[in-house]
């Protein structure tokens, strides 16, 4: 029986939040129960039951969804699988699970520990692995070993049949075929609850990695020079970047508000045999910025490092003479590591097939050196990642539901603020920067969005942005212009007839 | 599916112009002056075509006094003290999201114009609404979302506008007709007399089901399956006998059932009454509950049945014949005194006149055209 926790328990009003404080506190959009599963059966049983209840039922395995997906549900119930966390195998010949419920870090170590393996990740160590593989599974070592779901073997899942009956299915290439591959990127919360991802084989971890870093002053950039920076990365990765040599390199380029005084390059780096024995790529990569004297050039603690350490606002408070911070319990013990929160915050996405353009760079320069009267932009970044590599193999777009295979950049931008009057503001200015930015190289009726073309691939299912859905082309940017979004709309027919599994970007059959 | 994201527009059509025009000139015995003392009676149309049509009646004579626009009204429904007006949009998409809306418009007492108090979105993946129904103290309003399967419940202030849900039901189920019955569809919902109790045909999981209502909350229902591949669509619930009937439109039965208005339960069949395979599009109960009105389909008119008052049985009355009318929407005024009919097809809108103790049917006329009118709410105070 999964712990059922209701708004009488002390546990509600830790585990009906958000870790997205933009989406905390409303309490006329909160859920009425969070089931905590420990098993697949669990999950069945209590999935049950809320289905059986008219209720809607959202799924959580780390809580890091970047929109409401999950905790505004109102009356309805989330399916909390942080707690399922087997490793136990089926017997089957099967050599690797993850369950939904482990966090990336705790799968870098539990396969590492046994098996000597890896999913290509190495960041976000706190992310649930439910969310973070049925988007794909991205990481650092992407370049070198493709996405998590390319090597996807088979998934365990829970579905809901046209008459309200959850049935547990064992999925592959061979058994629902097609809900197997829309399981493979489509995005979470769209046809059922994932219980376990299984692979017959992985990726070797490396033996060993380097990680470097390197910042410009804001201070002293000039346009120009900025231009040469971020082109020189996106010029890299067009065209150095496709040799395999180079696919253990994995860069991100940092480009933060002015406000913030550096902006920066890091990476991390391993041979394609896992070792460290050559490091010319590193050399020659660290080489195209020389010219534009970084301020600095330090080992990173890890490419992965966590950019924005948040507390909570609205903690502190005063007991006569005395400051006091008031924290839920398990904030106050174990902080982030508990599920904690990132404070506020706001994402949007874009893979890009080529270097930047001239013009692109000229705007990204305008925008972060742009200054809005009352708003404070620090905290703002827009991360460009390396793409590519082994991510680009031809066939996994057909075999998975992730389309986007000939990218070389893939762009996160990210906006953490703590409160909630600085909103509208800074909302506003994300909003026109992203909107200034991909205006420049796309059809004017799509104006506004890397709407696919010669230089884009859209956005990522993983980094969803509610501000797409002002645009009825949005299923487009998530899931191309080709026949995936018709396919994945026939499957969610098929195995979800009732649209159970549903929220702001779902699949709309 | 329809989408709110175009324009609106409310504009007359030449056609609507022109029937509308010959269809009064055609009628005998119509005053053909302006008459100065202001009418008290006012007609909402939902019509297809985005708009609420406003009507001042003077007897069979209505004069149009305002159009609004409005996206996809499928349903009105009057306040019980007739100062609010409630409609359901029919729409998948709102403000970028997948969910229908109502609307609430104020209705000026003296001239029946409306003014719009606003319109709140249904929760999410409720698209497609297209029935409501009003508890009898007037507080709270209930909408059935066709396309999500999904019920909401609102709380309606003092001032007649709509709050946030304050109850939402996911409904989940199927039929064998693959077409049609691949997921819920909750089609019609009544309030019993006492407001405690929520009733609802469901045509996609061929079931009915009756919600009590507490709190302003929707609970869990007690639900009857209906014949599979049957497909309970337009129901009616009799004022005095407890007795609920439906029409079950894939298996074209109109079938009366008992219902416990007590323990809110829908029970045995108590008549079932098959017709040959024709689609019914209507079907409404006169407020003497001596009288059921039906159609179904095109040119076979309106059919009225007798009300057996000891147990709700029904047994044939006569036909009223409507020309090359389509009834697709009955609806009783609440006084008895007449019946309008919709002809969603071809855009006319009937009177007939009614017996007020019996329900028995009298003079008909054509009053109104409109563009697909889809339902209609009358103002009488």
């Amino acid at each position: 029986m999964a712990i059922k926790i209701t708004r009488t328990d002390p546990r509600y009003p830790m585990l009906c939040r958000s870790r997205n404080l933009r989406w905390d506190g409303n309490q006329a959009e909160a859920v009425a129960e969070i089931e905590l599963c420990e098993t697949a059966e669990q999950a069945a049983e209590a999935l049950q039951r809320i289905v059986n209840a008219g209720m809607r039922p959202t799924i959580r395995s780390g809580g890091h969804c970047y929109e409401d997906f999950v905790v505004n549900n109102p009356g309805g119930a989330i399916l909390d699988l942080s707690l399922l966390k087997s490793v136990s195998l089926p017997g089957d010949g099967t050599r690797y699970r993850i369950s939904p419920g482990q966090e990336l870090g705790e799968v870098y170590i539990d396969l590492y520990k046994r098996r000597g393996v890896t999913i290509p990740g190495g960041s976000c160590y706190e992310v649930g692995a439910g969310g973070h593989i049925s988007g794909g599974g991205y990481g650092v070592l992407s370049r070198l070993h493709g996405l998590t779901i390319d090597w996807l073997s088979a998934v365990e899942i829970l579905t809901v049949d046209g008459k309200g009956h959850v049935e547990l299915r064992r999925i592959d290439k061979d058994h629902d075929p097609d809900l197997f591959r829309a399981c493979r990127g489509g995005g979470g919360g769209n046809f059922g609850v994932i219980t376990g991802f299984l692979f017959d084989r992985l990726p070797v971890a490396p033996v060993e990695v380097v990680n470097a870093h390197l910042s410009f002053d804001w201070a002293t950039m000039t346009e120009d020079n900025f231009a040469a920076i971020v082109m020189a990365f996106g010029d890299y990765f067009a065209k150095r970047g496709s040799e395999p040599d180079t696919w253990g390199l994995f860069a991100a380029l940092g480009l933060t508000h002015a406000s913030s005084g550096r902006f920066s390059v890091s990476l991390q780096f391993c041979n394609p045999d896992g070792s460290c024995d050559d490091l010319k790529p590193v050399e020659e990569f660290l080489d195209l910025f020389q010219a534009f004297g970084p301020l600095e050039t330090r080992a990173s603690a890890a490419a992965g490092e966590k950019r924005f350490a948040q507390r909570r606002p609205g903690a502190r408070e005063t007991l006569g003479q005395y400051s006091i911070d008031r924290l839920l319990w398990l904030e106050a013990t174990i902080g982030d590591s508990g599920g904690g929160h990132s404070g506020r915050a706001a994402y949007k996405s874009c893979y890009m097939k080529q270097n930047f353009a001239r013009a692109e760079a000229k705007c990204i320069y305008k925008q972060l050196t742009r200054t809005v009267p009352g708003v404070d932009l620090r905290g703002s970044v827009m991360a460009v990642d390396s793409y590519g590599g082994a991510v680009n193999a031809k066939g996994m777009a057909d075999a998975t539901s992730v389309w986007q295979r000939s990218s070389i950049m893939k762009v996160q931008f990210q906006q953490y603020w703590d409160r909630p009057e600085e909103d509208a503001g800074r909302l506003q200015w994300m909003r026109e920067f992203y909107t200034d930015l991909y205006s420049q190289q796309v059809d004017a009726k799509y104006a506004g969005a890397p709407y696919p073309n010669e230089y884009y691939e859209g956005c990522y299912i993983n980094y969803p942005d509610c501000d797409m859905l002002a645009y009825a082309f949005w299923p487009q940017l998530y899931y191309g212009t080709h026949d995936l979004y018709p396919f994945l709309q026939q499957v969610k027919r098929r195995y979800d007839s009732n649209n159970i599994f549903h929220h702001k970007m779902s699949i709309r059959a | 599916m329809q989408s709110d994201d175009r324009r609106l527009t409310a504009r007359w059509t030449r056609r609507e112009f022109v029937r509308g025009a010959a269809g009064v000139v055609a009628l005998p015995h119509l005053p053909q002056a302006v008459v100065a003392a202001p009418s008290r009676q006012f007609a909402y149309v939902a019509s297809g075509g985005g708009s609420l049509d406003v009507f001042s009646l003077r007897g069979d004579v209505w004069t149009r006094t305002q159009r609004v626009p409005s996206p996809a009204p499928a349903c009105v429904l009057l306040s019980p003290a007739q100062r609010t007006l409630y409609v359901a949009n029919e729409v998948d998409v709102h403000e970028g999201l997948p969910r229908g809306t109502v609307e609430a418009f104020h209705v000026d007492p003296f001239d029946g114009r409306l003014s719009l108090l606003g319109r709140q979105p249904l929760s999410l993946s409720a698209t497609h609404p297209r029935h409501m129904a009003l508890s009898p103290d007037g507080k709270l309003l209930a909408v059935a979302a066709y396309g999500g399967a999904i019920y909401n419940l609102f709380p309606i202030s003092g001032d007649g506008s709509l709050g946030q849900p304050s109850s939402i039901f996911k409904q989940t189920g199927c039929g064998p007709n693959a077409q049609s019955q691949a997921s819920a569809h909750p089609h019609t919902l009544l309030f019993d007399a006492s407001g405690r109790h929520l009733l609802s045909s469901d045509f996609g999981s061929d079931r009915m089901s009756v919600f009590a209502v507490e709190g302003g909350r929707l609970q869990r229902p007690i639900q009857r399956a209906t014949c599979e591949g049957s497909g309970p669509g337009a129901c009616a619930l009799h004022p005095a006998v407890s007795v609920f009937y439906t029409w079950h439109e894939l298996e074209s039965t109109l079938v009366c059932y008992r219902y416990d208005g007590v323990s809110g339960t829908i029970g045995d069949t108590i008549q079932r009454l098959s017709f040959p395979a024709a689609s019914l599009h209507a079907l409404a109960l006169h407020p003497s509950g001596r009288m059921l009105y039906t159609s179904q389909g095109n040119r076979n008119g309106l059919r009225t049945w007798h009300v057996d008052a000891r147990d709700g049985r029904l047994t044939p009355s006569r036909v009223v014949l409507l020309g090359e009318a389509t009834p697709t929407h009955i609806t009783a005024t609440p006084d008895g005194e007449s019946i309008f009919i919709l002809d969603g097809l071809r855009g006319s809108i009937y009177k007939v006149t009614a017996d007020r103790m019996t329900g028995e049917l009298h003079c008909k006329a054509e009053v109104a055209v409109v563009n697909e009118p889809k339902s209609i709410a009358l103002k009488t105070i």
